[in-house]
């Protein structure tokens, strides 16, 4: 957060620099993702966790199997854990009583298929990009708080679930779908026309 | 207006942050653990402490996001462009609600999609900033 905020303000007043900010923050996820589950064993072990993300890549890999077999429309929202028939053989599998995929998108993917998971993934795109924007053009205290408050959660529901606990937390993520859309969008054409200031006025 | 008193605009703003800060703390989830642990109530999603904290952060967040966008924008009408995320969210909600249709839980899908469509039409402001 500390580093985004630093290159917002250091860059975002020269020419092209929003695309390659945004190009390297691609390339800086998908590093990023592929060294991490590369490396799991040793990250988890600083924290004294195990590689599984206790059981969690077992639940979702269970989930994309699940998935594979009902692909575009699903078991219907938050039916697949309730279902004995479908969840007995997972839990033998596993250690724990599993109730739910651990992660939104799955979640989403797994009760009402690619369609679903399609317009989940479309939320996150909009949030995220959203949010950068308002950060990015505008740069103030206000967008950077909300993009903490979005990072948060997107972090929760990466290892929790909307359809379990995480149902009470879905309205911030959706405000945040909705709302740092239209301030990126409606800040469009101050970019570069005002000097850099540490500002809650907006 | 008197001297001394902020503008409204300023406490809303204030309010915001002030309140960015308590759903932060909330969020953590540790006065939730130490309210449960005082209580000697376990920690689950389902149990009071987390649930009315997390909802409680939930709808204050939305509430104050909304209201903090409308204070700003109190003219106009969003463009197409616009609507398009909110949108996406009332399809996501009717797709939901739609899949009582094919629901392998049939006692359990309407009463989950129910909730999940009120909480997300929360987010929706009733006057469009």
């Amino acid at each position: 957060m500390i580093l985004l905020v630093m290159v917002t303000r250091l860059f975002r007043r020269q020419r092209g620099a929003g695309w390659a900010a945004a190009g390297l923050g691609v390339v800086g996820v998908f590093v990023g993702w592929r060294l991490a589950f590369d490396h799991l064993a040793g990250l988890t072990g600083v924290v004294g966790k195990d590689s599984t993300l206790t059981d969690r890549r077992e639940m979702w890999r269970a989930a994309r199997e699940a998935i594979a077999v009902k692909q575009w429309r699903g078991y219907g929202f938050d039916a697949f854990w309730n279902e004995p028939t479908l969840v007995n053989p997972i839990n033998e599998r596993l250690i724990g009583i599993i109730v739910y995929a651990h992660n939104t998108l799955p979640e989403f993917t797994l009760g009402l298929g690619w369609i679903g998971g399609g317009l989940a993934v479309l939320s996150l795109l909009w949030a995220v990009c959203g949010c950068l924007r308002w950060a990015w053009l505008r740069g103030s205290l206000a967008a950077y708080v909300w993009l903490a408050v979005l990072a948060f959660t997107v972090a929760t529901h990466a290892m929790e679930s909307v359809a379990y606990g995480l149902l009470p937390a879905w309205p911030l993520f959706a405000a945040c779908v909705a709302v740092a859309w239209r301030r990126g969008r409606a800040l469009a054409p101050t970019v570069d026309a005002s000097p850099v200031a540490w500002s809650t006025n907006e | 207006m008197p001297s001394g008193v902020a503008p409204l605009h300023t406490l809303r703003r204030n309010g915001l942050l002030i309140c960015a800060g308590f759903c932060f703390v909330l969020l953590s989830g540790f006065p939730a653990f130490l309210l449960g642990r005082h209580l000697q109530i376990s920690i689950d999603f389902y149990n009071w402490p987390y649930a009315y904290s997390s909802m409680f952060v939930a709808l204050a967040g939305a509430f104050l996001l909304t209201d903090y966008l409308r204070a700003q924008h109190r003219t106009g009408v969003m463009s197409r462009a616009q609507w398009a995320p909110t949108v996406v969210l009332l399809a996501l909600c009717v797709w939901a609600l739609i899949s009582v249709l094919w629901t392998v839980a049939p006692a359990i899908t309407p009463d989950r999609a129910m909730k999940f469509t009120g909480v997300t039409a929360f987010t929706v402001p009733s006057r469009v900033p």
